[in-house]
């Protein structure tokens, strides 16, 4: 059955800025599909976000950066002792916490490795499914020390790179070639 | 150098009763009589021979000489005022060192202080 008369403007082949000359019904077919496609990406591959605040100096900025999530480590796939992550905090579900992680599943953990800020002389074997997550600014960062273990499902993501200034985050652990030399 | 083993009842940290928090002394008798880890299904030959080694390193002494050495760099920073009257961040370095064997990560950032462990 042909449309009805008046309808044929609507129907008719325009210009789009996006996708060349199309009909309005493709048009918005097809930008629902763009849509649908970028929230795919974003939520279960990579996402930009912005973070804030004094508990990563001087690996991120105090006044913001902006960095790249990879979602393929979300709940904590794939993550090593070293890796900076971003979770939701424990005890605020509202609230994203950018940490680095201290000790996976089964691994032994100082509690606080400088005594100065209290709680020298304990370590912890971090549970099974969880991990330990500490600022880089260990005075200024509310972490692990505070709320204990972090559930490994609160992780949403492991911070891959800042995009601007553009930079990409190699694994804090580091492995000491002259042992001799360090104990 | 020993601290109590369990802290008075802190409400701000209600995971300090955990059984996982121990004393840094006791870390050697910790860490011999850690849970053996779970086998996974099915064991790579070589991953199997890897782990039945990993049995042998339940001492610390073991793990000195076996386990290779890391080290994790974490900050304390602060502001502190320059010359010009201008708020600098100045960030110290706190170093921690960890022993990664076979699976285990075990942090020695304060097992150094405590000498004469076996």
């Amino acid at each position: 059955m042909p449309p009805p008369t008046w309808l044929l403007p609507l129907l008719r082949p325009r210009p789009f800025l996006l996708f060349g000359t199309q009909s309005p019904p493709r048009f918005i077919l097809n930008t629902l599909k763009l849509a649908l496609f970028t929230h795919l990406i974003w939520e279960h591959f990579y996402a930009v976000v912005p973070c804030i605040g004094p508990s990563m100096l001087p690996t991120l900025s105090i006044e913001g950066t902006l960095v790249l999530h990879s979602k393929l480590h979300s709940r904590g796939r794939g993550c090593k002792v070293g890796d900076l992550v971003s979770a939701i905090h424990p005890m605020d579900s509202s609230v994203y916490i950018l940490k680095r992680i201290i000790g996976m599943p089964g691994d032994f953990v100082c509690v606080d490795p400088d005594p100065d800020l209290g709680g020298g002389g304990r370590m912890i074997q971090i549970p099974e499914g969880h991990c330990w997550l500490a600022g880089d600014n260990l005075p200024l960062s509310r972490d692990s020390r505070k709320y204990g273990p972090v559930p490994l499902g609160l992780i949403r993501a492991k911070v891959i790179a800042s995009i601007w200034p553009l930079r990409w985050y190699q694994n804090g652990l580091v492995l000491v070639e002259d042992p001799g030399s360090r104990i | 150098m020993a601290t109590s083993t369990s802290p008075p009842h802190d409400p701000a940290f209600p995971w300090h009763h955990l059984p996982h928090i121990f004393p840094t002394t006791q870390l050697p008798q910790r860490f011999a009589s850690r849970p053996h880890s779970k086998p996974k299904a099915p064991p790579h030959p070589r991953a199997h021979k890897e782990a039945l080694e990993g049995e042998h390193l339940r001492t610390l002494r073991a793990v000195d000489e076996k386990c290779p050495l890391y080290e994790l760099v974490q900050y304390k920073c602060d502001v502190e005022l320059g010359q010009d009257g201008e708020g600098k961040i100045k960030c110290r370095p706190v170093v921690r060192l960890f022993r990664k064997c076979m699976t285990v990560m075990v942090e020695v950032t304060e097992l150094e202080k405590y000498q004469g462990y076996t």
